[in-house]
């Protein structure tokens, strides 16, 4: 029951993101209102999601809490330079900050949602100009201080 | 009789009872998931058809894995293809070791019907997934009622032991001027295993059987382990394995059970050799029951 209810919610992250508008530009964070274009890169990948307040590239996580669970993630491929895939995020506790990490990068790509929710779709293509593309990532989820543990992501050429 | 010794009675009659249990249990109570073990060889489209059938036909989801072949790929779209031409919808996931060991790779199998191993090197697929979250997820969805299949490689690493295909001594005292020839005697240590993926615990898979003429290499293994089964499965054949345990031979050719579990077996240094080993040469529309070793002819 519990995986029919993740791939239905799945696919409707998928719809809700393949239906928002999609525009690539810098985000540095620290922005207050929804930003439709919010984006930002590292380890050769360029993290979007339509509505988010904020992305940006931080150095570190927050202390972590214990006790939280870790989201559940799956992509629905491999990303390429114009063909943009979906990362899936979902979590029993409702979450407002996402936290990527590209395997092999120092950095993480932080989304800041503009209220709490269990489920997102971020949007994710490779970087043209980077010579360096990462093929994996871990995850984190938090809300306000509570930090989850990570889940690991990698990116797949699927035969369908 | 001291209590003592009543009680280490007792606990010895438990470990023996406990052990013959596991050597007849067919799989694990709680896995309601079916197998189907193919030998290799052309696959006749009848096979092929019931595994799809046994996915749940229209509305079968099915992962291909076919990292056995270093050209895997390519044949596991192929594989792929052929099952969605019969209406499943099935993508093919080629996977590292590393990609194995990620959350989202084990959530391929979300909803997964079916699972398909194809041919190769058993060994470079059991590299690949063995103790990762995909075997894991793989294993969740065979518990939950998904059909596993594999054909050759993908046949002989759903059991525990695994033959990896490796001899130690070709030719025992007299080795072969031809390293093509292989499994000339029946003897210990000499054939290679390790762990499968351990769907099938009660018998030792060997694959392309009869066409290959493999029965030396099986007939030492199961006199080494004479607990368990060995099932050889010829080209073009497969055994089906359900959630009851009973095996039913499909295909075109035959299965060779040996069963050495009520057989005289030489002792540990001695030369390998037995007396009273049932042998069973079932072709398609047979039945099998592991647990008492009784077998229906078609």
């Amino acid at each position: 029951m519990q995986s029919i209810v993740r791939r239905i919610l799945s696919r409707v992250a998928l719809v809700v993101v393949a239906t928002s508008s999609l525009s690539a530009c810098s985000g540095n964070g620290g922005g207050t209102g929804v930003n439709p274009d919010a984006s930002a890169s590292a380890g050769g990948l360029i993290f979007s999601l339509s509505g988010a307040t904020a992305t940006a590239v931080v150095a570190a996580l927050p202390a972590a809490t214990s006790g939280v669970a870790a989201p559940v993630v799956s992509v629905d491929g491999l990303p390429g330079v114009t063909q943009a895939r979906t990362i899936t995020v979902s979590a029993t506790e409702p979450f407002t900050t996402v936290y990527v990490q590209p395997t092999g990068s120092a950095s993480y790509v932080r989304v800041t949602l503009p209220s709490a929710t269990t489920l997102i779709g971020i949007r994710v293509l490779a970087d043209a100009q980077s010579s360096f593309v990462a093929t994996s990532a871990s995850v984190v989820v938090a809300n306000g201080s509570r930090t989850s543990g990570a889940s690991t992501l990698t990116f797949i050429r699927l035969g369908s | 009789m001291d209590p003592r010794r009543r009680a280490r009675h007792c606990a010895a009659i438990a470990r023996i009872a406990l052990l013959l249990c596991a050597s007849v249990a067919p799989l694990d109570a709680q896995s309601r998931g079916t197998l189907l073990v193919v030998g290799g060889g052309p696959q006749p489209p009848a096979l092929v058809q019931e595994f799809v059938r046994l996915a749940g036909g229209r509305d079968a989801r099915i992962v291909v894995f076919a990292m056995a072949s270093a050209s895997g790929r390519t044949s596991g779209e192929a594989k792929a293809a052929d099952l969605r031409a019969l209406g499943a919808t099935a993508m093919n996931a080629w996977l590292t070791r590393a990609q194995a060991g990620t959350d989202s790779a084990a959530h391929l199998l979300d909803g997964a019907t079916g699972i398909w191993f194809g041919g190769g090197d058993q060994g470079r697929l059991a590299d690949v997934l063995r103790g990762t979250p995909v075997l894991a997820a793989i294993r969740a969805r065979f518990d939950a009622g998904a059909v596993v299949g594999g054909t050759s490689a993908g046949a002989a690493v759903l059991s525990t032991p695994m033959i990896t295909g490796d001899e130690r001594r070709p030719g025992g005292a007299r080795p072969p001027a031809d390293s093509s020839d292989v499994w000339l005697t029946i003897e210990r240590e000499d054939v290679v295993t390790t762990d499968g993926f351990g769907f099938i615990t009660n018998a030792i898979v060997d694959q392309h059987f009869l066409r290959r003429k493999r029965h030396n290499r099986l007939i030492s293994l199961v006199l080494e382990r004479p607990q368990r089964l060995g099932v050889g499965i010829d080209e073009s054949t497969a055994l089906r394995i359900g959630p009851d345990g009973i095996w039913h031979v499909l295909g075109a050719s035959a299965v060779v059970v040996y069963d050495a579990r009520a057989a005289q077996v030489t002792p540990a240094g001695a030369t390998l050799g037995a007396s009273g080993m049932r042998l069973h040469v079932l072709p398609a529309g047979s039945r099998f029951d592991p647990r008492d070793g009784s077998a229906r002819l078609p």
